[in-house]
């Protein structure tokens, strides 16, 4: 069974259709980077994964998203658990003002609990597995506001991972990021997409065929091309992949 | 695409038109020399292979800068790998035309014997491979993959007169007297050796070109 099923997705903004008649399936460890112009719905698309378009006044969907074969749109789905699957890293690394522990550990203790012995063993391995703890593990009380850019978004990674999600979506990871802290981001991905089914947007088209299995290219709210990061970087099956890929458009 | 990136572009697409026209004449001259014995015209084809070699090292450099500048994909990337494959293909069609000129320039052969000429099919071996070159330049400068199909087939007849001219050269060989005819004959049987080799340059040319528009693999597999 796939991961993630999205099947004649619309997805609108008022009268403003923002996604046209998506349909794709994500395999389960595989890592999928969106590519597209600004505009084209990919950033849409990623946030339906985990309702996130929800808090966005008049928005709607039709269509259906799976996730592990549930309708994660249908009627009594527990959006906090949704969540909780699936995880999120944003464009600018966003670390909570607390300490770098309490950061990892803020989503633990929100959803109640109080072991500390757990959250420290938490803490650890979710740092462990951001690649953030050989640099962090002598400084775990400081503020993360004392890491660099590329040491909070893993750290905002770490946050995530920390509440045992199976996906991560990342919107953009690297994209404020210096190239050294990007190509740690993207061996965190290589290592990552071994536990976790990872959804990927950028705007950074060699980290899209770096870091992916699958490439979807969206334009004006339409998926155009959907294939092996492979194929999509070597081959594109339509002219329009291939002129925004080679920079003829977009 | 960036306007600057695509100035690039072009420019190695014209050096590589530009070499291919160089070797062209190589391959004309060369025969020339050799079908009329002219040691004048040989020694212009040695000493214009330099020109080739420096065209050889210009793309080659052009290409890895592009590359590693740009981050080509797709018909680009194509476009690079299908350049640096054929710039090798014409720097070694470029040494076969050498060696053709070497031949009659070391040779004591005063002037090919127009039997022999006429036996093997020298003329028209030369005159297919000129026709290959030129059916494969226009392919390249038009980006025609139809016609770049149409080299394939053009192999063929070179394939059989290069087999048929052992046989010929054998014959002769042994029913000549003077003993500069065995050392004569192996020479020429590599002159049709190196025809031969430029007809298989000129299709792995087809068939680089054919990957950089189709993106389809001809290479060891069948043309028909």
């Amino acid at each position: 069974m796939n991961k993630i099923e999205v099947k004649n997705v619309d997805f609108f903004y008022g009268d403003f259709q923002a996604l046209k008649n998506i349909s794709l399936d994500i395999e389960a460890n595989k890592v999928v980077a969106f590519i597209g112009p600004s505009g084209c719905g990919k950033s849409t698309f990623i946030r339906i994964f985990n309702r996130m378009n929800d808090l966005i006044p008049e928005t709607r969907l039709m269509g259906s998203v799976k996730i592990d074969g549930i309708d994660i749109y249908q009627k009594g789905i527990d959006v906090d658990e949704l969540r909780k699957n699936v995880g999120m890293v944003f464009q600018r690394p966003n670390p909570f003002p607390k300490s770098i522990f309490d950061n990892v550990a803020y989503g633990l203790r929100v959803n109640g609990l109080k072991d500390k012995y757990f959250i420290r063993e938490k803490v650890e391995e979710s740092l462990r597995g951001a690649a953030l703890w050989e640099e962090v593990k002598d400084k775990l009380k400081e503020s993360a506001f004392a890491l660099s850019g590329g040491q909070q978004q893993r750290l905002c990674i770490a946050r995530a991972l920390a509440i045992s999600p199976s996906i991560l979506l990342m919107d953009e990871p690297a994209s404020a990021l210096d190239p050294i802290s990007t190509a740690k981001i993207e061996e965190l991905i290589w290592e990552l997409k071994k536990t976790y089914t990872i959804v990927i947007v950028t705007h950074n088209m060699q980290q899209a065929a770096r870091v992916s299995d699958k490439t979807a290219y969206f334009y004006l709210g339409e998926m155009i091309e959907y294939d092996d990061t492979k194929v999509i970087f070597t081959h594109p099956k339509k002219e329009s992949t291939q002129n925004y890929i080679t920079g003829r458009f977009g | 695409m960036v306007k600057f990136i695509e100035i690039e572009r072009s420019q190695i697409k014209e050096d590589v038109n530009d070499m291919f026209a160089l070797v062209t004449k190589q391959i004309e001259q060369a025969s020339t020399a050799l079908l009329s014995m002219d040691k004048g015209i040989a020694s212009q084809v040695i000493v214009f292979e330099h020109k080739v070699n420096s065209f050889e090292l210009k793309i080659t450099k052009e290409i890895e800068d592009y590359i590693a500048l740009y981050n080509p994909v797709a018909i680009d990337l194509r476009f690079m790998l299908s350049m640096l494959q054929m710039t090798m293909d014409l720097e070694r069609i470029g040494d076969y035309a050498r060696s053709m000129a070497r031949f009659v320039k070391e040779t004591e052969m005063k002037e090919l014997n127009p039997e022999l000429v006429e036996k093997t099919q020298l003329t028209k071996m030369i005159q297919q491979v000129l026709a290959m070159l030129k059916t494969m330049q226009v392919a390249f400068t038009e980006e025609n993959a139809e016609l770049a199909h149409t080299i394939f087939d053009k192999d063929d007849l070179i394939d059989q007169i290069r087999t048929l001219s052992t046989d010929i050269l054998a014959d002769y060989m042994v029913n000549q007297t003077p003993d500069t005819t065995a050392k004569i004959c192996l020479q020429l049987q590599d002159v049709f050796r190196k025809l031969e080799r430029t007809g298989d340059h000129i299709t792995n040319m087809a068939e680089e070109f054919i990957f950089y528009l189709d993106a389809k693999v001809l290479k060891h597999q069948k043309k028909g």
